[in-house]
């Protein structure tokens, strides 16, 4: 629009100090874009999954084991499609730093909950070998896995019986894909009973139940239902979606997640002084040029919009560049943390703080350029 | 000054008083002007006589305590605020003591600015602009911004900056207090021609007889009153 | 006039005039003051955390674990190994000639928040008679101590504010296992106020467990430790890790306040790089509004140390009280404050060195951004600038 070159020259009248400005509106936005995506990523935990795969914990605590006997209970539980016992078999492979997510599952009746997972070649694999390891995708690129290949893991809970110690030497039999909302996308696979037999304690249990159900909106009832079976027994369950236990997560982070958005707010509330002193200061300065404005015929409204449109300008061009700076680094720390930070919305709701920002601190200069007297303001030089 | 025609500006009985403080000045008493379409008028008189005032209220920058201001039949004393603005921007161009000219846009972005106010298209604004340079002699130095002109060269695209949408009357305070003798000479001289060969009607503040000799007529201000009516210059 | 005395001369000046240009130091000062409360305030979540979990801490005692337990719930040590233990050269002996060597179970159970309804894991310790006789602070402030052999249990003073249904004479379900709760406990502010706690062989026995989770064992002297670990880790009979109370309480959560002061320390110094700029930009504008008066001082002929010295005290002496003003705010806002994550809940510390460390950050910004401001002022061509408007 024709006022364009208008309003971006008086942006830039003194380029020391609009870049300084600049700069600390983008750094105060780069923080709000790491905050909020860190926030959303946090949120979206639980969003990306399946709705038909539920797990079962040990009430009392997830960290207390439950009798595998209870799968084919389970089972039995109308509306159940499928269920395999998970041991938690996570290690290290090699050095302490290369971590290996692994689960020791019932092969068959995993394949049965996820039949997108597994090949049939790879079930028979695994039944061939019961020391068999089958990777995920991701453990096997990052590591140089190939079938045939014997790795040893360093397990962080189980003892071998038979090495004496806590490494198991597994062979790799193959490599299996999950989806992007598979519940054992990044997991390796191993066999529960040769896990289980060789174990030194917890023989005859498992971390956790996974359960495919086949109709995904009686979640609740059929996960109800499961519960109700070991209600007041010493192995109690609670039975829940993915979704659901990770907004539980979540909610523990509790009082932090609040103290660290009174922070952004102060950061703001800072900036909004800091941006908005410099605007007043700004406008003094040029109060001579406004009058001019005025002389020329523009109108008392038109200055003021004048004003507000280099104030919108600065802040969302700004915005633009802080937000960007921190959607930038988003794929970096997804792959660096696994975490699933994500940017989108977050970018919208930084835009519109931005403008709300401009409106703020551009209104009270706004309002002292559009009340300037030109007949003053030219006398007073 | 009688005329068969009716005078292009005329200021009726106008008195203008400001406020200072608690005390109120009374700057302007009961003034009467008239000035024809396509006079140069030099407005003379000492510092505090009232004449950069009477400028502002004829240029529609301010308002008479009491009175009236004519200005092409329009009586501009009853403007408000946003009406003069609109008025200034077709009717008045103003040229002042240090240029006033965006130091931040180039000479042709400051002419282009009052026409920036009109609904003429991008083409049609910068050839107007164009126009204008030509007519003051800065064509080629239009890319420039301010702080690469001489003042001379500064008063120029101020110039072309007051004539750019045609107005019907070109309003200069003190146009040559900043500039040497021989660039002030100029730029007379270009006001002058504007006046001549244009038919433009210019009103003149100046301190500077010298100066005043430029216009087609002259008249004294003295504490806040016109004192005499001396014949027109040649 | 000597250098000293310059500088003594222009420095007032200039503070003198800074009364016309509060407006814009005012401004930075907020800044300052922002950037310094948060970043203490955040730093003061690490500490808090830290202080808490350093109550009781002594140098003269030691925990046992099984070899490689990843987690204080894990690992197993048998009855006859807690003999062992027990009989180890540098355990001190209580009045009655007992060795002071506590055998610990300690499992995980999942309780309900008060606040949102969510769920939080916190620890249930299995302590034996020998408790109290180790653990002089703990106080029964509700109700009574639980006795041996039956479901009872006690909730630490921290845990019972934060969770639903853990006050005296609640019941617990646990395990299918009714508990009664026949107490509260408070330990000075410990740690330990967010578990519960009940008798050590009921817990196995309930938690279908039949070994101790840990021994705490209080040594004769902080010199005896060496002798002690050497003597159970040599002993083939045992497979354990020993280490001192203060080591162990740094590995608990170690890792937790690692990310908390990386966080405090990140946002800070994000939000620092800001006021920098924006002090960078008020200084600059100083010098502008300021511009006739250097210039004048300097055609006198007064230095450009002077001018330079000036600018500096100046910036230093809008940060500082802005750092003052901050770290007041974090602590009156902030100190003593609880809060509860992650199934532990303490009090935020804001602490001298926290304040220290506050306070050297804003005179940094000061600094930086009074420094190139301050050479523009000593460098600005006298002549134009007597002539500007």
């Amino acid at each position: 629009m024709k006022f364009a070159p208008l309003i971006w020259a008086g942006v830039w009248r003194k380029p020391g100090r609009a870049i300084l400005t600049l700069l600390s509106i983008v750094t105060a936005f780069l923080l709000f874009g790491l905050l909020q995506g860190f926030a959303s990523g946090l949120n979206q935990a639980g969003s990306q999954t399946r709705a038909d795969v539920l797990l079962t914990f040990a009430r009392v605590s997830q960290i207390e084991p439950l009798p595998v006997s209870q799968a084919a209970q389970i089972k039995s539980v109308p509306g159940v499609a499928a269920v395999t016992p998970v041991v938690l078999f996570t290690g290290t492979y090699r050095t302490p730093l290369q971590l290996v997510p692994a689960f020791a599952v019932d092969i068959d009746q995993l394949a049965a909950a996820d039949p997108d997972l597994i090949t049939p070649a790879q079930i028979q694999a695994m039944h061939a070998h019961r020391d068999g390891i089958l990777a995920s995708s991701l453990i096997a690129g990052r590591y140089g896995w190939k079938i045939g290949d014997s790795v040893p893991i360093r397990s962080f809970q189980w003892t071998n019986r038979v090495s004496g110690g806590s490494t198991w030497t597994l062979d790799v039999v193959g490599v299996h894909g999950g989806a992007q909302d598979d519940f054992f996308k990044n997991i390796t696979l191993v066999n529960y009973d040769f896990i289980d037999q060789a174990r030194t304690t917890s023989q005859g249990t498992a971390s956790l139940f996974v359960l495919r159900i086949a109709d995904p909106n009686r979640a609740s009832q059929i996960g109800g239902a499961v519960d109700r079976l070991f209600a007041n027994s010493p192995h109690e369950t609670k039975t829940a979606t993915q979704r659901q236990l990770a907004q539980d997560q979540l909610k523990q982070i509790g009082d932090i997640g609040l103290v660290v958005n009174e922070i952004v707010a102060a950061a703001f509330f800072a900036l909004l002084f800091s941006v908005g002193s410099v605007m007043m200061q700004s406008v003094r300065e040029r109060t001579p040029e406004l009058a001019v404005l005025k002389t020329l015929g523009f109108t008392d409204g038109g200055v003021m919009g004048l004003v507000l449109g280099e104030a919108i300008t600065l802040c969302l061009f700004a915005a633009a560049i802080g937000l960007g700076l921190a959607y930038v680094t988003f794929p970096g720390i997804r792959a660096l943390t696994g975490f699933g930070i994500r940017g989108g919305p977050v970018m919208g709701v930084g835009l519109l703080i931005a403008v709300g920002l401009a409106l703020i601190v551009g209104l009270p200069p706004a309002i002292r350029g559009m009340r300037l007297s030109i007949v003053e303001a030219l006398a007073g030089r | 000054m009688e005329s068969a025609v009716e005078p292009l500006v005329s200021v009726r009985r106008v008195i203008k008083r400001y406020k200072r403080g608690s005390e109120s000045i009374e700057v302007l008493h009961n003034l009467d002007l008239d000035v024809a379409a396509g006079e140069f008028l030099a407005l003379m008189g000492p510092s505090g006589s009232g004449k950069t005032t009477l400028l502002n209220l004829i240029g529609g920058l301010d308002r008479p305590t009491d009175g009236e201001v004519v200005v092409a039949g329009e009586h501009i004393d009853g403007l408000s605020g946003g009406e003069l603005a609109k008025w200034r921007s077709r009717h008045v161009g103003f040229v002042f003591q240090f240029y006033n000219l965006m130091p931040t846009l180039s000479a042709e972005r400051n002419v282009e600015l009052p026409l920036l106010l009109t609904h003429l298209s991008g083409a049609q604004r910068k050839a107007s602009v164009a126009a204008a340079l030509e007519l003051v002699g800065l064509s080629d130095r239009k890319k420039h911004k301010p702080g690469e002109l001489s003042g001379g060269q500064q008063q120029r695209v101020a110039i072309a900056r007051a004539i750019v949408t045609d107005p019907t009357l070109l309003v200069c305070d003190e146009p040559t207090g900043d500039l040497d003798r021989e660039t002030a000479e100029e730029i007379l001289g270009l006001l002058q021609l504007l006046n001549r060969e244009q038919g433009k009607t210019i009103i003149m503040v100046t301190h500077d007889p010298k100066a005043a000799e430029f216009a087609s007529r002259i008249v004294h201000l003295d504490k806040g009153a016109l004192v005499d009516e001396p014949a027109a210059a040649a | 006039m000597n250098t000293l005395g310059q500088v003594l001369a222009v420095t007032a000046m200039s503070l003198l005039g800074l009364r016309q240009r509060i407006g814009a130091a005012l401004v930075t000062l907020i800044g300052v003051a922002c950037v310094v409360g948060v970043t203490i305030s955040l730093l003061a979540i690490g500490a808090g955390l830290t202080k808490t979990l350093g109550v009781h801490e002594a140098d003269d005692r030691a925990i046992v674990l099984s070899s490689g337990a990843a987690a204080a719930y894990m690992g197993s040590i048998s009855p006859s190994e807690v003999a062992i233990i027990a009989e180890a050269p540098g355990v001190k002996k209580d009045a009655a000639g007992r060795p002071m060597a506590e055998p610990t179970a300690v499992v995980v159970v999942e309780v309900t928040k008060k606040k949102d309804g969510g769920s939080a894991n916190i620890g249930f310790a299995g302590v034996g008679p020998e408790a109290t006789a180790m653990n002089r602070t703990l106080k029964i402030i509700a109700g009574r101590m639980f006795r041996p052999a039956v479901h009872e249990l006690i909730v630490g003073r921290a845990a019972r504010a934060q969770f639903v249904n853990l006050d005296v004479g609640d019941h617990v379900s646990l395990r299918g296992v009714d508990w009664t709760v026949v107490g509260v406990f408070a330990d000075e502010g410990a740690i330990s106020e967010n578990n519960l706690m009940a008798d050590a062989d009921t817990v196995l026995q309930a938690f279908d467990r039949n070994a101790y989770q840990q021994v705490l064992v209080q040594l004769t002297s902080p010199a005896a430790f060496a002798r002690f670990r050497d003597a159970l880790t040599s002993n083939p009979q045992l497979s354990v890790d020993v280490k001192r109370d203060s080591e162990y309480r740094r590995q608990q959560i170690g890792q937790l306040t690692t990310v908390l002061n990386f966080i405090g320390y990140f946002i800070g110094g994000v939000m620092a790089v800001g006021a920098v700029f924006g002090a960078i930009n008020t200084m600059y504008s100083a010098v502008d509004a300021r511009a006739r008066e250097i210039a004048t001082l300097r055609a006198i002929g007064f230095g450009g140390t002077a001018v330079v010295v000036s600018v500096m005290v100046e910036s230093l002496l809008i940060a500082l009280p802005g750092a003052l003003v901050g770290a007041l705010a974090a602590f009156l806002l902030f100190n003593d404050h609880v809060i509860s994550s992650v199934g532990l809940s303490f009090p935020l510390a804001v602490t001298p060195p926290l304040v220290v460390t506050g306070i050297v950050w804003a005179l940094v910004i000061g600094f930086i951004g009074g420094f190139l401001p301050s050479i523009r002022a000593a460098r600005l061509p006298v002549a134009s600038a007597l002539r500007a408007t």
